[in-house]
Formats: structure tokens, C-alpha cells, sequence
């Protein structure tokens, strides 16, 4: 008999929001082929069911759930709902965001402090009790690499709250063995920044912003996310990592 | 131009949110002092009218601007009735705060939406509203007033106030070509009103000294002449950033 193999999440119990398409998307599968049993969450369930079809083929449970995360009661029953299914939680991923594209209105303020910093902030909380019980609770919010570069929309900023919670909350919950870390992903290629990654003005300027001078892909955050979610992950909390190919701007 | 010169506010014409009490206050003083006329808002109309009192004995202008920042959509015309009133604005300071008593926990998210209203939505739409006087006058100031509690990750108040901080690096590449410069200000623990619950409780309080090298709270007048200096020409390349002024909180404990 071999040591187990501590990158493996043998079923753990995950709650992904934001899992139709983009990161949600490869995070699910990267669970799924991890070993994982997943409650997948979006607000719409149409593209959610070919996900978890597919996630099926990879031979993982998984239940799917519609949530619209702006309204204030979704974030608490999806949580129910998804520790019912699953019987627990062991790791919640906060990945659903809304990159904010309808010009600063109050309204579109106000949906984005709702989707990007009040639904991972009442699903974590709802979730505490769950992952309580478990023996390897983890919290992972996606944050962003605007945190870091700030913005003039509200995107970025909650972002950067995003994260501030993620590092307060995990010194909060560190004695009772919660562990609560953000990624922070560059530009990955996914439906919400499909308007621009392949456009000139960004593609021209990706060496001067980026390291790696490219995008990167929905597969290299999921792959930081199984990591993070991990036991080989199990002395990390309260920390932000970035994802972003080397956001190390030319000077 | 002579360097005391160029710390010198002479006739420049400010607004400042949250200016009835605490760090706002001592801030429209110390900017009259430094030389500028102020539009004050605050929702305490009466508080406002004794600092107006104040400042006109200083020789300068102010204006009394009853505004509950909360009220995001009041905000836009308060700022275009200050510009009105004192012929233009080249300074904003963004420093309207609530405190969060849920910590890091929603239970009532009425309660959450006025707090991030007050400290981020207000900031984020005063910024967009004052952006076209101060370019109409050749370029100017924001400070935002944010907090050490959100580069420490204290609650949801300090998520509210690491946005901040963030906005204002957006903000300074997005007006930088007005001439605009937008800074965020990080206090520590300052002796006001809001600081009063952590003053009252001992745990709290020992805590806070044991991680400040200083060990000692903040005057506001120690806040608002980083204001004036950040206001002033003698600032005139720095943007973008947060400037902590905490007597030095660390992660770790004095010994």
C-alpha cells in the first residue's frame, strides 16, 4: 500500500459558484478528476448541466443548483442546499463574479458589491458551520490581479476587499483549522474577457504587462485551485496568490 | 518657489466629506489654516455651522453642505452646488466613514449596503462627480481617507477601506491626463468619536498599542496636515498610492 498522495481530493466535499463557464468551469473539472464530489452553482442552469455532464464523464458526483448571487438569500441556500446534497462541506470555492460591463451606474454598483463581495461573503459564513465538521476545511475566494492594480469601476476595488477579507478572516478562523486563501488570476482567456484578449491594443502590449508575455488559461488557475484545496496546500492561509503570469510591469 | 511656500493652499477651494466631527474636522480646519476655502459635508448641519464659524474667523470661506453620504445619488449635486457656491473646487476629500459592527459577517445586509455605500460608494461617485470641475480648473486634488484596519484585513469595514485604497490607484491613471492627482490615506488608530468602542475596551486597546511601535493613538490634526502636504503643490508627483500614517502598526508585537 502506497502513502496517499496528498495533491488528491477523495471525496471532498465542494461547493463551486460561478461554475457554468471560465475558471468555474476548469475548477470543477480539475475537482472532478481530483477525486472530489461537487454541488456546482450558476445563475443560469442551462450551461451548468453541460458541465455537469461532463464532469460526470470524469466519473465525479456532482448536483447542480441555480443561484442568482445578488439576491440576498441565494448565497445562504445555496449553501444548504449544497452541504444536503453532498452531507458536509469540505471546501467552498468563491469563484462567481461579475467583471461589470454597464457603464457606472448606481445599479451596476450595486450588483457588483453584491455578486464580487456579498455572496462570497454569506456563503462563507453560511458554510462555517459545515466546515466545522470537517477534517480539511477550506476556503478559496477568486480575487483578481485588478486588487493589486486598482481600478476606477468598482471591480477592482472589491476585489482588493475581497482579498483584505480573505487574509482578516483566516486569522480569525485559523484556530479552528479553517484555512482561507484567495487567487488572484492575470488575464485568463474566458468569456469575461473575451472582449479584449485578442484585441491589438492589449496583445501588442502583453510583454510590456506580463512576464510570460501571453494570456493565460481557465487550466492553470484550476490547477493552483486543486493544489490550494489540498493537503499538500495544508499550511497555507491568508494569503493571496497571484496567478498572473508575472504582472511585472517594464519600467 | 520657496519649500514652506509650496506647502501653502492659497485660495484653492476644497470639499470635504464627513467634516462635522473627528478627522474630517480637524481636516477643513487645517486646510483653511493652510490658506483654502471649504465646502463642509456632513449630515450634522449644526456641528457643520459651528466649524463654518471657525474657519471664517481664519479669513476664508466656508460652506455648510447638509449631506447624508449615504445617499449616493445626492452626492453628484451637492459637489456641482459647492462649485457653484465657490466659484470652482481644485481639492476633494473623501473621508465620510461609518464604522461595521458585524465583523466579518453579514446578518443584516441592509446594515452591509449603507456601510459599503458610505465608505466606497460614496468615494466612487464624489470621485466621478468632482472629476469635470477639477479639470475645468486646471487639475487637482483627491484624498481619499481610507484605513490601516484594510491593509490588515480587519472585518468588512476594512475590505470597505482596502477598496479605497484601490480606488485611488485606478482613479490616479484614469484622471492623471486632467492633471488630477488622487491619493489614499491610511490612519491607524486616531482619537475621534469612531475610535471611541476600541478605546473603551481594554483587550482591544493592549492589543492595538502592543503592535503600534509608537503605542499611542493619533491626534486628528496628525492626520490632516498629511492632508495639507498631500494637498499641496509640495505633493505635486505623488498619485496612485496609500500613505499609512500609524505610528507604525506591525504584524509584529513590540517586545
Amino acid at each position: 500500500m502506497t502513502a496517499p498522495d496528498p495533491f488528491r481530493l477523495d471525496g471532498r466535499r465542494a461547493l463551486i459558484s460561478g461554475a457554468s463557464r471560465g475558471i468555474g468551469r476548469g475548477i470543477a473539472q480539475a475537482y472532478a478528476r481530483a477525486g472530489a464530489r461537487l454541488a456546482l452553482a450558476a445563475r443560469s442552469t442551462a450551461n451548468l448541466e453541460q458541465v455537469a455532464s461532463d464532469v460526470r464523464e470524469l466519473g465525479a458526483e456532482v448536483h447542480v443548483f441555480g443561484a442568482d448571487l445578488a439576491d440576498a438569500e441565494a448565497p445562504t441556500r445555496l449553501v444548504e442546499q449544497a452541504a444536503q446534497a453532498l452531507g458536509g462541506l469540505d471546501i467552498v470555492v468563491n469563484n462567481a463574479g461579475d467583471g461589470g460591463h454597464d457603464g457606472l451606474t448606481l445599479d451596476a454598483y450595486r450588483r457588483l458589491l453584491h455578486v464580487n463581495l456579498r455572496a462570497p461573503v454569506l456563503i462563507t459564513q453560511a458554510a462555517r458551520p459545515f466546515l466545522l465538521e470537517s477534517d480539511a476545511p477550506v476556503v478559496i475566494n477568486v480575487s483578481s490581479v485588478s486588487a493589486k492594480l486598482g481600478g476606477a469601476e468598482p471591480y477592482g476595488p472589491l476585489k482588493a476587499a475581497l482579498s483584505s477579507y480573505t487574509v482578516g478572516l483566516a486569522r480569525e478562523w485559523g484556530k479552528d483549522g479553517i484555512r482561507l486563501v484567495a487567487i488572484a488570476p492575470g488575464v485568463i482567456e474566458t468569456d469575461m474577457t473575451a472582449g479584449y484578449t485578442s484585441e491589438a491594443w492589449w496583445t501588442d502590449n502583453l510583454p510590456d504587462r506580463v512576464a510570460l508575455g501571453r494570456n493565460g488559461q481557465v487550466e492553470e488557475i484550476a490547477g493552483v485551485a486543486r493544489f490550494l484545496a489540498s493537503d499538500a496546500a495544508a499550511y497555507i492561509t491568508g494569503a493571496v496568490i497571484p496567478v498572473d503570469g508575472g504582472w511585472v510591469h517594464r519600467y | 518657489m520657496p519649500v514652506l511656500e509650496r506647502f501653502r493652499l492659497h485660495g484653492r477651494r476644497a470639499f470635504v466629506t464627513g467634516a462635522s466631527r473627528g478627522i474630517g474636522r480637524a481636516i477643513g480646519l487645517a486646510l483653511a489654516e493652510a490658506g483654502a476655502d471649504v465646502a463642509l459635508a456632513a449630515r450634522d448641519e449644526a456641528r457643520l455651522t459651528e466649524l463654518a464659524a471657525e474657519i471664517e474667523a481664519l479669513g476664508r470661506r466656508a460652506l455648510v453642505v447638509p449631506l447624508d453620504l449615504a445617499n449616493l445619488e445626492a452626492i453628484e449635486p451637492a459637489i456641482d452646488a459647492a462649485v457653484e457656491s465657490l466659484g470652482g473646487l481644485d481639492l476633494l476629500v473623501n473621508n465620510a466613514g461609518v464604522t461595521y459592527r458585524g465583523g466579518f459577517e453579514v446578518h443584516d445586509p441592509a446594515e452591509f449596503d449603507r456601510m459599503f455605500d458610505v465608505n466606497l460608494g460614496a468615494v466612487l461617485f464624489a470621485c466621478q462627480a468632482v472629476r469635470p470641475h477639477l479639470a475645468a480648473a486646471g487639475g487637482g486634488v483627491i484624498v481619499n481617507i481610507g484605513s490601516i484596519a484594510g491593509t490588515k484585513g480587519t472585518g468588512l469595514y476594512g475590505a470597505s477601506k482596502e477598496a479605497v485604497h484601490a480606488l485611488a490607484r485606478g482613479f490616479s491613471r484614469e484622471f492623471a491626463n486632467d492633471r488630477i492627482r488622487v491619493v489614499a490615506l491610511a490612519p491607524g488608530q486616531v482619537y475621534t468619536d469612531m475610535g471611541a468602542r476600541v478605546r473603551a475596551n481594554p483587550d482591544e486597546m493592549n492589543t492595538l498599542l502592543h503592535h503600534t511601535a509608537q503605542a499611542r493613538v493619533a491626534d486628528p490634526s496628525e492626520i490632516a496636515a498629511a492632508v495639507v502636504y498631500l494637498a499641496s503643490p509640495a505633493a505635486g508627483f505623488v498619485t496612485g498610492t496609500t500613505i499609512a500614517i500609524d505610528g507604525g502598526r506591525d504584524f509584529f508585537a513590540r517586545r
